[in-house]
């Protein structure tokens, strides 16, 4: 009897989409894709199921409810393609004139869009390069509301996020940016903190002390603002050479793990005395430092790729911040991590996927495979036993079963 | 007896140098492309490296070498001075120096070293370098007397670089051509006599890249990699005759353009610029550009491109890896990636590979299609060794931030 309803929780789980991928870093946000089914052994080269031009941009996959979504650019259009798994082929495809001029410094970054979509209660809801934020109907296409926040930097990067039906979103510029929640069925604005401008970090939402708060790097700080009304609940200053703060934060207990270049990786505790909130460092690794890296974290161990030795996976202590090991320097230049079931994958933007096995004791590697021919800045997504790789214009997915 | 030796030894050597290409008269080498005629170079190196014929401390920077039969010509930076400096091939003592304040601008980021960064180049009797704040001197080559000297910045509203300023300068006929970036001299002559402006034209922005001179079916034309293109003028006028698009971010177009048989020119950059490959053809006074390929696989940050055979070798990549990577140059598909140095700028010569990686080690290696293959190595300088070797005959000259230092490669 139990292990039918054991069985039976786990078909309404697997409909309700414990595969899903809705938006950056995964179902929570993390980097963690528990549902990924590992094959026996990794082949020596991945099977490519299909590969689909789909437009420009570093914007990464997501996956929600038996859909692919993508958000690209082409010309001067930004367009959200919804894609069958299975198949690759085009469910439905909204576009709309999003015209931008790149900053001279970031044009060889090209125009695509660079934040990851979210998908939530049949909406899916994306943010351009050039700062305009859409909401879509997830099933149909059918445009919900739209917004123009005007650009930011090289580009607009940070990746909204769905919490309880609100639409949280950092938008706007230095000059007017506003870390802003919006009805998602409306797009009516619910509160905004305008205390810094946007960086092209996203933020996570995670419980502290009782309280949901909304975590992220802003432009010269890391902030924790309530959840539900926007209020600002600490603050650290956090400033990285030309103010280039981009990495997702992690949360280990009450400890939050963040980092820029040129820092050294930290620990900070965040903790609620009454309404009085505090944040201590409770430890700093020099060793490390991460740049466009966001770590992930698996029950105790904290794996990354640091911005040293000209670049270099690390596994750490989260509670203390001890290292456990270092890989030869000089693996990439960067790697965007996943960690699936009992590996990590790394994508480096050389288009090379790497599998290691989630090892304390040391970097571990299975497998090396080349994955495009274009430069590959957009995480991996795991689906099902798939992995969906975005490179600088085409989405294919890659079977290592 | 002994005598007579000495005067046979010398005229041995007047013999070879005279065989012309021998020299290592400015950056890149006789034909500006890392290559030297060079021949009699050993096959390996004992463990402790080849013979050192003498080490000398020297400052900060990351300015080459030039060499010009007895006396070698580089700069560094002393305090917030910049020297020129000559010195003896034979022993590595100072001949003469001449040093020009070289205080930092606001808003100039030198944390990747503070320079200077373009080499001297030796032309007549005289020496013509440039130092972070984009001043070229024209020093007599005996006595480091300064003859004349332009600010580019100050004089002609040259492009600022934040990084300083880092063209290597190259001799055309009477003229020294500069990039100096911005409205109507974006590309500058001076007389080499009295450093009078023969011409400036162009009004693109300034990259740190150097020049080249090339001949593309019997017509002179001088290649420059500016801040979003590679641009194509008369040497004589500075007029344009073709440009093409090579973006980075940052206009960081770094790499010497290097322009090989079959009329193919290569340019290659990080900051997302990747390396393109650009066939040319002259046809009745006019230069087609034909693209033959680009990719993003091919990433030269501060180091070179060689090309022999039909292989394109450079080390690919921004601050990562960067491992040496060898490309088809008929296609641009990547033959293979080698991890066996890092981040290196290299000359070829008798069939070797001489790298010096940004580690601070010298390799001797030989390269194919089918791959790489380290015959000696070994640590001699410090992080990070960024200065391009040079090779004048069969003596190497390397340095890094801290020392300079002569070696025997027979």
């Amino acid at each position: 009897m139990r292990y039918r309803l054991t069985l039976f929780l786990a078909v309404i789980l697997a409909a309700a989409g414990a595969e899903d991928w809705p938006q950056w870093r995964g179902p929570h946000r993390d980097g963690v894709a528990a549902g990924f089914r590992e094959p026996k052994a990794w082949p020596e080269k991945l099977t490519l199921k299909w590969k689909v031009a789909v437009g420009e941009g570093y914007s990464s996959p997501v996956v929600a409810g038996g859909m692919i979504y993508i958000h690209t650019r082409r010309g001067e259009q930004e367009i959200v393609t919804a894609l069958l798994p299975d198949t690759g082929q085009t469910i439905w495809q909204q576009s709309y004139a999003a015209p931008y001029t790149v900053n001279p410094a970031a044009a060889s970054h090209g125009k695509g869009v660079k934040s990851t979509p979210a998908v939530a209660d049949g909406r899916i809801f994306t943010l351009g390069i050039s700062g305009i934020l859409s909401c879509f109907d997830a099933k149909t296409g059918k445009p919900q509301w739209r917004k123009d926040f005007g650009p930011f930097g090289y580009g607009v990067a940070t990746s909204p996020l769905v919490d309880r039906g609100l639409l949280i979103a950092y938008v706007g510029n230095d000059a007017h940016g506003a870390l802003t929640a919006f009805d998602a069925a409306t797009g009516a604005e619910k509160w905004s903190w305008k205390g810094d401008g946007p960086a092209y970090a996203s933020p996570i939402v995670v419980e502290i002390a009782g309280t949901r708060q909304v975590v992220t790097q802003s432009r010269r700080n890391i902030i924790g603002v309530s959840a539900d009304h926007g209020e600002l609940l600490w603050q650290i200053p956090f400033k990285t050479v030309y103010e280039q703060n981009i990495v997702t934060p992690v949360l280990y207990r009450d400890t939050l793990i963040v980092s820029g270049t040129g820092d050294p990786i930290m620990g900070v505790k965040v903790s609620r005395h009454g309404a009085q909130w505090t944040t201590e460092t409770a430890w700093q690794n020099k060793d490390f430092s991460l740049y466009m890296s966001s770590p992930v974290l698996n029950g105790d161990l904290l794996f990354g790729f640091s911005e040293r030795k000209h670049g270099q996976y690390f596994c750490l202590r989260p509670a203390d911040g001890t290292t456990l090991w270092a890989s030869e320097g000089r693996q990439a230049d960067s790697a965007a991590i996943v960690a699936a079931s009992s590996v990590w994958l790394m994508l480096t933007p050389d288009a090379n996927l790497t599998v290691a096995r989630q090892n304390e004791k040391a970097f571990e590697t299975l497998r090396t495979y080349s994955v495009a021919d274009s430069p590959t800045w957009a995480h991996p997504v795991i689906m099902g036993h798939g992995i969906l790789i975005k490179d600088a214009t085409n989405l294919a997915l890659w079977d290592p079963s | 007896m002994k005598h007579g030796m000495g005067w046979f030894a010398a005229l041995l050597a007047c013999a070879t140098l005279h065989g012309a290409t021998l020299e290592w008269p400015q950056f890149a080498g006789p034909h500006r492309n890392f290559t030297s005629d060079a021949t009699g170079l050993a096959n390996s190196w004992p463990p402790a490296g080849p013979k050192k014929l003498w080490s000398r401390d020297l400052g900060e920077g990351y300015s080459g070498i030039a060499v010009d039969g007895a006396v070698l010509y580089t700069m560094y930076r002393r305090g917030s001075d910049e020297v020129t400096m000559a010195a003896s091939t034979a022993t590595g003592k100072t001949i003469w120096e001449h040093a020009e304040d070289a205080g930092f601008r606001s808003g100039m980021a030198m944390e990747n070293g503070p320079g200077p960064h373009a080499t001297p180049l030796v032309t007549g009797d005289s020496v013509f370098a440039v130092g972070i704040l984009a001043r070229l001197l024209c020093l007599d080559k005996k006595t480091g007397k300064v003859t004349w000297s332009h600010d580019l910045w100050r004089e002609f509203h040259g492009t600022p670089m934040d990084r300083g300023y880092s063209g290597s300068p190259i001799a055309w006929k009477g003229t020294v051509i500069m990039k100096v970036g911005g409205a109507g001299h974006a590309l500058m002559a001076f007389d080499q006599k009295d450093g009078k402006v023969v011409w400036q034209k162009q009004d693109f922005a300034n990259s740190p890249s150097s020049p080249v001179p090339i001949n593309v079916d019997g017509q002179d034309q001088l290649v420059a990699a500016m801040g979003d293109e590679i641009a194509g003028i008369n040497p004589d006028t500075g007029d344009l005759l073709w440009k093409h698009p090579h973006a980075t971010s940052w206009n960081l177009n770094i790499a010497l353009p290097l322009w090989t048989a079959g009329n193919l020119l290569f340019v290659s950059s990080a900051y997302n610029g990747g390396c393109v490959a650009l066939q040319l053809h002259v046809t009745n006074g006019k230069t087609q550009v034909r693209e033959l390929w680009q990719t993003h696989r091919m990433r030269v940050h501060i180091g070179n491109l060689l090309r022999i055979g039909d292989t394109l070798y450079g080390s690919s990549g921004d601050f990562g890896p960067a491992p040496l990577t060898a490309i088809d140059v008929k296609t641009g598909n990547v033959l293979w990636q080698d991890r066996s140095f890092p981040k290196a700028t290299f000359l070829y010569a008798d069939g070797k590979l001489i790298a010096v990686d940004e580690d601070g080690n010298l390799s001797l290696a030989t390269v194919s299609p089918a791959g790489l293959k380290v015959l000696s190595r070994v640590a001699l300088l410090h992080s990070n060794a960024w200065t391009a070797p040079a090779l004048a005959g069969t003596a190497l000259y390397v340095r890094d931030r801290h020392s300079l230092m002569a070696l025997d490669l027979r």
